[in-house]
């Protein structure tokens, strides 16, 4: 267990290794520890990876940065807890996620981004929009986005 | 069967706002034009498919799942005979449920779905009923012990059923299927052995009981080339006994390439045996007529090549039919199939199939097909 969490760990800080300093480390470590995620943590990684946040943020920042950005409501605090459907939809806007007709004309809404995910295997057939997952399967969601999506996102700028 | 509807209905509705449940559709378009010697037919159809599917606790691993149809379906023999089909049907509505114990897996689904067994020649439909499986390292059994009274005879073809006519839904002959299972994954060199024994018994009275054995070998027998074996027999109202058989092995060369070769056998009246025929419908070869799976013999190869990230499928079939009603065995003819997929995008899908039969020695049941199909999933 303690060699997946520090495998994790490492695949993230790669992942995120260009915006990363010693305390987006901290960050990415207390997410790894949290029992479930919050819109503070998903948000952080995902400004964290656009870049829409300096290196010293909180995770208030984060939301506010991506409310900003109008890529999640004001609505929601950092503290909220975050269902599976919407994670997918706050990670979708670190990709170029290349998608379905229906994924396209809604602009990658929450519903088809979940839908386009499963169908690309990124997130399992079986899962239900409102699961909530823990701060370590959100890491790994974002690491699996990251191989699928960032992948070809790398492939197409060569 | 209004009854039976509402039942349905007031269950979905009711269960709905307990949980947060998922859903989408499918909207298919497929149409068929088939050129033989003295006639042509254009057989058009346009389906929607909704689906749902509801976890009905946290941890997911129980849930309830529903899917139904409606469907137009058009005949028109391009010589001013036509007619309009319309069918409704629910083909799936299961409460399913895994279960994690010390010694195994159990997954139970109750409810209406899909079931098939080993061959895929005997009991391949929708069906009304239970199902429980019991897998554990070396051994995997299962039950299942359903009813297709309730089923729609227009969506699911009972053979020595009868069929109503009429629009929308008429409701299938009533047996009681049964069948019970066990798989011995990796016995020795990781093939896997399995047993099946199912019989199909009429529950209006008429004499019309079936049985059937399945013994079914499979497994790698070498890098990337993997067989099946398998002989089933079977026997009506216990009045002497048939058999289907089957080998294949099937090949990847690659990962994106497919090659299959294999031989089917359904007895005929010869060698003390019956004349095969299993519970639900099935196609040996798709001449004019389309041929159930009986007093036949059918060797085929088939490939496909999966191209562009999986966006565009190829393959081809080809079957050489051999039949053999009784004691005689005559070369009938010889089917081919060719058929491309293009996946436009992963919700949007395309596909052309061109088919034909040409008869060794007469052009009776001589076809040429062209079927064109696009479905949008949404």
């Amino acid at each position: 267990m303690e060699i997946m969490k520090k495998f994790i760990t490492l695949l993230s800080v790669l992942f995120l290794g260009a915006v990363l300093n010693a305390q987006s480390a901290d960050v990415i470590s207390e997410i790894l520890e949290a029992p479930v995620i919050t819109y503070g943590h998903a948000c952080y990684i995902s400004a964290s990876s656009q870049g829409l946040i300096s290196d010293d943020a909180s995770l208030e920042d984060a939301v506010a940065a991506l409310v900003n950005a109008k890529q999640i409501p004001e609505s929601v605090s950092a503290w909220d807890t975050v269902k599976l459907v919407n994670l997918a939809y706050i990670y979708s806007h670190m990709f170029n996620i290349k998608g379905g007709f229906m994924y396209r004309i809604t602009k990658g809404s929450p519903r088809y981004v979940f839908k386009q995910m499963k169908t690309d295997g990124v997130i399992p057939a079986n899962s239900d929009t409102t699961k909530i997952l823990s701060g370590r399967e959100a890491l790994s969601l974002y690491t699996s986005c990251n191989m699928k999506y960032g992948e070809d996102q790398f492939t197409e700028e060569l | 069967m209004k009854k039976f509807a509402a039942s349905v209905l007031s269950a979905v509705l009711l269960l709905a706002p307990l949980c947060a449940y998922e859903w989408g559709g499918l909207f298919d378009n497929t149409s068929k034009i088939t050129f033989a010697e003295n006639s042509k037919l254009l057989d058009q159809s346009d389906s929607l498919f909704m689906w749902f599917s509801a976890p009905l606790n946290d941890e997911g691993n129980i849930y309830f799942k529903g899917e139904g149809m409606f469907k137009f379906n058009h005949l028109n023999n391009l010589d001013g005979w036509s007619k309009n089909l319309n069918i409704i049907d629910i083909d799936l509505l299961k409460f399913a449920g895994d279960f994690d114990t010390s010694a195994g897996k159990i997954s139970a689904s109750a409810g209406r779905f899909f079931v098939s067994d080993f061959s895929g020649a005997i009991f391949t439909q929708v069906s009304d009923g239970a199902y429980v499986n019991f897998t554990m390292p070396k051994t995997a059994i299962s039950a299942y012990a359903g009813y297709t009274g309730l089923l729609n005879s227009k969506t699911v073809t009972i053979l020595g059923g009868e069929y109503k006519d009429g629009q929308f839904y008429t409701t299938a002959t009533p047996f009681v299927p049964v069948t019970l299972s066990a798989s011995f994954p990796s016995l020795f060199m990781n093939q896997t052995l399995s047993v099946q024994a199912s019989g199909f018994f009429r529950a209006d009275g008429t004499e019309d009981n079936r049985a059937y054995g399945t013994l079914h070998l499979s497994g790698p027998i070498a890098s990337k080339v993997f067989y099946t074996v398998l002989t089933d027999f079977g026997t009506k109202n216990f009045n002497g006994l048939m058999n289907f058989s089957k080998v294949s092995v099937a090949y990847f060369p690659k990962s994106n390439i497919y090659i299959n070769g294999g031989i089917e056998y359904a007895s005929g009246e010869q060698f003390g045996l019956k004349a095969f025929n299993g519970f639900s419908s099935r196609y040996a070869y798709s001449s004019l007529v389309d041929a159930q799976t009986t007093g036949c013999v059918v060797p085929q190869v088939s490939a496909s090549i999966s191209l562009m990230e999986n966006s565009v499928v190829l393959g081809a079939n080809i079957k050489s039919v051999f039949v053999c009603p009784d004691e005689s065995f005559e070369a009938k003819g010889l089917q081919f199939d060719v058929n491309a997929i293009y996946n436009v995008f992963s919700d949007l899908q395309t596909a052309v199939t061109l088919s034909a039969f040409k008869g060794y020695k007469n052009s009776s049941e001589d076809k040429l097909s062209l079927t064109l199909k696009a479905a949008f999933s949404f």
